[in-house]
């Protein structure tokens, strides 16, 4: 552990035991304290294509390893009621990040205002409800799979965003309906194999829609967000390209424009429901990422999910893809030969954003006791050629076609 | 033999006491100056479940528990979504590590649940029908 994470630890730490004492000296029902845990222990047998939770991680799992820093973190939660039409929720979620600091672990940080019973409005840091998981994927306990399926979820790195959003709730219809409208900014990092990019979004502006009858429901979420910040990686390559003269790459200038991705918009869509009969759970989600950037291309991902429950246990299967464009190199009249170099590095940096890939899940969940469980899941993943977003790269131009296996196992809580 | 057999006797008798208890009705009741006179089943979920978390009259509720896991719990949320303790805390967990809903008011146990539910207006919170006094209103009777 480095001595930046350490001083972070501790900073977290001594907040926690602070609002743990004025709980306990307040000794009321206004301050209350809560969290979730999960150890979670990975395997992997590539020893090219390494394993990862999201893109967010700079590190990964490949054959012969056993990692426990991908899966695992500890959260803590404070919520305080001001009063009956006031709160303020704290959430900071300690876990493996490749740029650890104090802002990157706080995930919640709000205060809400009850207008009344339909309307509320939360303003500071909240959690992204981007696809259905976004706003609780960390929270293992909450749902029955080990983790949320990688192809939809594993390309979103934001865990929170600044801002201000309004919810309004009505019961009707022998259900109740719920419409969300939120906006802010946002930040997190994307890392490859060996550059971790910090990625900023602002102007974001997303509308959530539920309707829950309690046995289905239905979401259907729309959002879009401005790239506000210049990739390091793009700025680099850009800035290289423009400089090669027309007869080796004619309008180079035009094409070092179009992988600027600053004032960029991307946006993100999903729908999905779930149903409940009896001991089956059924639940599907598909989700399109589009964009104006040429760098980043329209994704399409989905999941189909199946439980039956036995008394404590869980068992399930998932399949899971994620399809978009694989760029190939064929700008017209360049010299290949003499911008060897270039040409990989363009062709690594359009498909950065690009997954492409399916997984097969089976898995088994265990409710040892109503606030301990554990996970083992098995995903059989079949990755495309140069489709290995989601993964670590370790071999240099390895990008080939591959099948993997990967079993985790998680130890999930809530106290 | 006298004493094993009066063991077995009480033993026997507190096993009653307990299935008859596990199987006493569970009244879920308000304060005694709410307007709300009874409440439907799925007004009842909707309500406990975080889903629409207000009375009939649309007027705010604070749904009031019990601390930790305790019989009465377990029974109520078996009766009323037909669920078990551990997935109704996993789908509460949704709710409260998002920071979707204002959390329940907890309370250590049945005591003072009551006492709470009679100090505040907006409060509600379910109790075995043994334990109704005058100062509490029922909305709703499970497991009758």
């Amino acid at each position: 552990m480095s001595l930046a994470q350490c001083k972070n630890l501790l900073v977290f730490t001594l907040l926690v035991v602070a609002m743990n004492a004025s709980a306990n000296e307040s000794g009321n029902d206004k301050l209350q304290l809560s969290g979730f845990a999960t150890l979670g222990a990975v395997v992997s047998d590539s020893d090219h294509h390494g394993y990862r939770k999201t893109v967010n991680s700079d590190e990964a799992v490949y054959s012969g390893e056993v990692d426990f820093k991908q899966h695992s973190l500890l959260g803590l939660q404070a919520d305080w009621n001001i009063s009956s039409d006031f709160d303020f929720v704290y959430q900071g979620v300690l876990r493996d990040l490749p740029e650890p600091s104090f802002d990157r672990y706080t995930t919640l940080a709000f205060l809400r205002y009850e207008v009344n019973t339909n309307w509320s409005v939360r303003v500071g840091r909240t959690a992204p409800d981007i696809f259905l998981l976004t706003e609780y994927r960390d929270v293992d306990f909450s749902y029955i799979w080990a983790t949320a399926p990688n192809e939809v979820y594993g390309i979103i790195p934001y865990r929170s965003i600044d801002g201000i959003d309004v919810t309004y709730n009505k019961r009707g219809f022998g259900g109740v309906f719920t419409g969300k409208l939120f906006t802010g900014s946002s930040e997190a990092e994307i890392s490859a194999s060996s550059t971790v990019e910090e990625v900023k979004i602002e102007d974001v502006i997303g509308i959530s829609l539920s309707f829950d009858h309690f046995n289905w429901v239905v979401h259907a979420k729309h959002s879009q967000v401005k790239i506000a910040n210049e990739p390091e990686s793009n700025a680099l390559l850009s800035s290289g390209i423009s400089f090669i003269p027309d007869f080796l790459w004619p309008n180079s200038q035009a094409f070092a424009q179009s992988i600027l991705m600053k004032g960029q918009e991307v946006s993100y869509s999903s729908v999905s429901g779930q149903y409940q009969w009896k001991n089956w759970l059924a639940s599907a989600e598909l989700s399109q990422i589009n964009s104006e950037s040429e760098v980043v291309p329209k994704i399409t991902s989905g999941y189909a999910a199946l439980s039956y429950q036995i008394n404590s246990h869980q068992l399930y299967g998932i399949y899971a893809y994620t399809d978009s464009r694989i760029y190939d190199f064929n700008e017209p009249g360049i010299n290949e030969a003499a911008l060897e170099e270039v040409v990989h590095a363009t062709t690594s940096l359009m498909n950065f954003y690009a997954p492409n890939q399916d997984t097969i899940s089976l898995g088994w969940r265990w409710d040892l006791t109503n606030n301990i469980a554990s996970s083992l899941q098995w995903n059989y993943t079949t990755l495309s050629e140069g489709g290995s977003t989601l993964w670590i790269n370790k071999g240099e131009g390895h990008d080939e076609a591959e099948s993997i296996n990967t079993y985790l196992f998680t130890l999930s809580m809530v106290f | 033999m006298k004493q094993f057999n009066r063991i077995l006797t009480i033993t026997l008798l507190m096993l009653c006491i307990a299935s008859v208890q596990a199987m006493e009705p569970l009244a879920v009741v308000v304060n005694k100056a709410n307007p709300i006179d009874k409440l439907t089943r799925s007004e009842l979920i909707d309500l406990f479940m975080g889903k629409y978390v207000a009375f009939p009259d649309d007027s705010k509720a604070m749904p009031v528990e019990l601390k930790g896991e305790h019989d009465i719990k377990v029974t109520f949320y078996r009766s009323l979504v037909d669920m078990p303790l551990s997935r109704v805390n996993a789908y509460w967990s949704r709710l409260r590590f998002t920071g979707r809903k204002r959390v329940a008011v907890f309370q250590p146990n049945e005591a003072e649940l009551i006492d709470y539910i009679i100090a505040n207006e907006q409060a509600i919170g379910y109790v075995p029908q043994s334990l109704i006094t005058e100062d509490l209103k029922v909305v709703y009777i499970l497991n009758e």
